[in-house]
């Protein structure tokens, strides 16, 4: 916790609010907080700028999921930014001794395990969680324009239907339908491709 | 799936988002607890608008990621031909500077014309028992020359003579840049006698030579190789 514009002195408390929250300027400074200490490790362990930035930014949606479902509670102001750094090493040596990666030349075991050892087995629930989550992130991408920009305005960007009323030139009462039948549309997306 | 009214929709979103008085906190929590179908409702909502926000957080990343690209930044229009103007002054400026004070000897062209480290050995995970040396020779490979002159030294000294330890620390330290220092290593290889590491080491030896201007000493050297370069390097010298 070095460098950056953020009061990034605030405590865990709080990050984790910001997190909670979207806080833009907070989630942009983590980012860039951690993000040249994973693309230094994944480059002197056989990796390109281009893997660990794909690398990083599974492992920072997977930080921000978990302290979402509230599945990580961090204990100081360090830990969150140490979470993160740690799920995209554990990442890209999982990545590394993958049947994808097939120069098993270049990486040792052990040097591998002393990593992973670190972060415990993900339960068969929250497993399953991930995939239902990743299903609804695929169907999100197949709704109309309006639905994706009510949604997101609302649940990632906190917006009031207030103001997403007005940008969309609605009234709240319209809004607040459509959002719900947005929400309807991808519920149904999710079970016909479930069957 | 379950049938989820608008009203219900509204309520799950005001518990997960905290914004719930006490009062309707605990009922909420009551029904939590009696009710398996609800419980299965506000999971369902719950991982639901995770998905929708992590499909936004995956567009603001690459946003958040445009410092670390590559390419560079986008300039507008109007400064760009200030931009331009300026950057043409600093490059002939620049060009001039280096022309005159750090234009490459002929001895450095000449090394770099010719020099390709070595590709080193491969390393093979779980039958080698040698682990240091495997984990040096991996950042050798990846280019981490001091990382790997580090590990190497650590097992020279056990084992001073060691052609093959010697012949990589000299590799990487020509690869590092540093010529003199490599030439004893590759020294020890040749004093060795039969290294299978012989010809390389007279190859790079000589290189090393011709990048700090000792010319002769490495026509002389390269005679004594079979490498098929040594000899139009031999005519380069002359």
């Amino acid at each position: 916790m070095s460098s950056g514009n953020f009061p990034h002195h605030i405590n865990s408390h709080e990050q984790v609010k910001a997190i909670r929250a979207n806080d833009q300027p907070f989630l942009q400074w983590l980012y860039r907080e951690q993000y040249p200490k994973t693309e230094s490790f994944v480059l002197q362990n056989n990796g390109t700028a281009e893997q660990a930035k794909d690398i990083y930014q599974e492992a920072f949606i997977a930080m921000w999921r978990n302290v979402q479902l509230g599945r990580f509670v961090p204990k100081n102001e360090q830990s969150l930014p140490g979470y993160l750094l740690q799920i995209a090493k554990n990442k890209w040596l999982d990545y590394l001794r993958s049947s994808g990666y097939k120069r098993t030349t270049l990486l040792r075991e052990g040097l591998a395990d002393e990593w992973s050892a670190e972060m415990p087995q993900q339960e068969e629930d929250s497993r399953q969680e991930e995939e239902y989550i990743k299903r609804v992130r695929e169907n999100f991408r197949e709704l109309g324009d309006n639905c994706r920009k009510v949604l997101t305005a609302f649940y990632f960007k906190k917006e009031s239907m207030k103001k997403i009323a007005d940008a969309m030139g609605w009234t709240e009462a319209t809004a607040r339908n459509n959002k719900y039948r947005c929400i309807e549309r991808l519920r149904a997306l999710m079970k016909n491709q479930k069957q | 799936m379950q049938n989820i009214s608008s009203e219900e929709l509204e309520l799950i979103e005001s518990y997960l988002s905290g914004s719930l008085s006490a009062g309707e906190l605990a009922i909420f929590e009551k029904r939590m607890e009696a009710d398996a179908l609800w419980r299965e409702k506000v999971k369902e909502i719950q991982l639901l608008t995770a998905g929708i926000q992590e499909s936004a957080l995956q567009d603001a990343l690459a946003h958040y990621h445009q410092p670390f690209q590559q390419k560079a930044p986008v300039v507008k229009m109007q400064w760009l031909k200030k931009a331009v103007a300026a950057a043409a002054v600093i490059v002939v400026l620049l060009a001039g500077t280096w022309w005159f004070l750090l234009r490459p000897s002929a001895d450095e062209k000449l090394f770099s014309g010719h020099f390709r480290p070595d590709p080193g050995l491969p390393t093979t995970m779980g039958v080698s028992d040698n682990y240091i040396f495997d984990r040096a020779m991996v950042d050798y490979k990846t280019g981490d020359y001091r990382k790997a002159i580090a590990g190497w030294e650590q097992l020279l000294q056990q084992d001073p003579g060691n052609d093959t330890l010697n012949y990589f620390i000299g590799s990487a330290l020509l690869a590092d840049g540093e010529f003199e220092k490599s030439l004893s290593c590759f020294d020890t290889v040749i004093k060795s006698g039969g290294s299978a590491f012989l010809q390389e080491a007279h190859w790079y030896k000589a290189l090393a030579l011709i990048r700090i201007g000792r010319r002769p000493e490495a026509a002389a050297l390269l005679q004594g190789t079979s490498r098929p370069e040594a000899q139009e390097l031999i005519r380069k010298l002359q």
